[in-house]
């Protein structure tokens, strides 16, 4: 299987509806794409594209996708805001099909996927 | 509110939901099964090592939690898992059928549906981590953003401390502003600090 990387800037993802911007992440993942977004997503917005991936799972060709909120070099005061709170300046979420990422660390300074078929 | 009115309206409280959210298999069943014992009530559901064994939202209603003279009446909601990949052939490996495993994931999808939509009809959160993973797991991460959109006080368990790589001290740093109890639902060790908590909380 292949799997292709795009980076989405926030231009696009600014003038989308959170709906929207939910139907293309999950669009796009079912092409076997990687997304990395620019202009990360809000807590709201991560717990609309879960409920939306649920109602697509078919169990046999989408099983669903994972998503990250990411960002970099964070002091120890604003790592828990950075990650999970409405800021989301600096933030990037990247989203991949199920089983095309595997997280090999995800720690404060570094994400690390392996992409893999 | 005069400080003798807050100290009595907190004597008997109105009847708070109460509600377990975290990702599968942190161990939310496993407390919410403490939690009823300790207060006289059976098990509210059963524990698996198969992912995904609490599909529907399972409530204690009316329970009642005594502590140091305050009383607190509250709905305990175990909530299922929060996932964003639902694969049937996880549980076929643990020896599921396939057309058992596939009905699992149905209702698996249906169950973290409705725990996302409830999320605002909850009045006290507990986010049940697995102490033993990182606490940054995304849905851990989501789940928190979207309590703390809506204002809903949290309690952090960081669950299982009786396995020897578990971390809370990690938790404790990555939620460093947040109420974090450590707790063995298994064991029960350290849960009167977690009735403690929800009492303050609540």
């Amino acid at each position: 299987m292949k799997y292709y990387i795009d980076f989405i800037t926030k231009n696009v993802t600014n003038k989308l509806t959170t709906f929207e911007k939910i139907k293309m992440i999950i669009r796009l993942v079912r092409q076997n794409r990687v997304l990395i977004l620019e202009n990360g997503l809000t807590p709201e917005e991560e717990a609309e594209l879960i409920k939306q991936t649920m109602l697509v799972i078919d169990f046999d060709n989408f099983i669903g996708l994972e998503f990250f909120k990411w960002n970099r070099g964070l002091p120890e005061s604003k790592k828990f805001f950075k990650k999970s709170s409405l800021a989301n300046e600096s933030q990037y979420t990247v989203v991949a099909p199920s089983e095309a990422v595997q997280v090999i660390e995800n720690s404060d300074d570094l994400l690390s996927i392996e992409l893999g078929s | 509110m005069s400080w003798i009115s807050k100290i009595i309206s907190r004597k008997k409280k109105k009847n708070i939901r109460l509600a377990f959210y975290g990702e599968v298999n942190a161990g939310k069943t496993t407390l919410a099964n403490r939690i009823a014992n300790d207060l006289g009530y059976d098990d509210l559901g059963p524990v698996s090592e198969i992912p995904h064994e609490t599909r529907k939202v399972i409530k204690l209603e009316n329970a009642n939690l005594k502590r140091d003279g305050y009383e607190l009446n509250f709905t305990l909601m175990d909530m299922p898992g929060i996932a964003s990949t639902v694969d049937y052939r996880n549980f076929v490996k643990f020896g599921l059928t396939e057309a058992e495993a596939i009905q699992r994931a149905k209702e698996a999808t249906k169950g973290i549906l409705e725990a996302i939509k409830m999320i605002d009809q909850v009045d006290v959160a507990l986010v049940i981590l697995d102490s033993t993973k990182t606490p940054f797991e995304q849905v851990n991460l989501t789940i928190i953003g979207n309590l703390q959109l809506q204002k809903i006080p949290i309690i952090i368990i960081a669950n299982k401390i009786d396995l020897p790589d578990s971390r809370p001290e990690l938790v404790r740093q990555t939620f460093s502003d947040q109420t974090i109890v450590s707790v063995s639902a298994k064991t029960g060790d350290n849960i009167e600090a977690l009735y403690d908590a929800i009492i303050a909380n609540s």
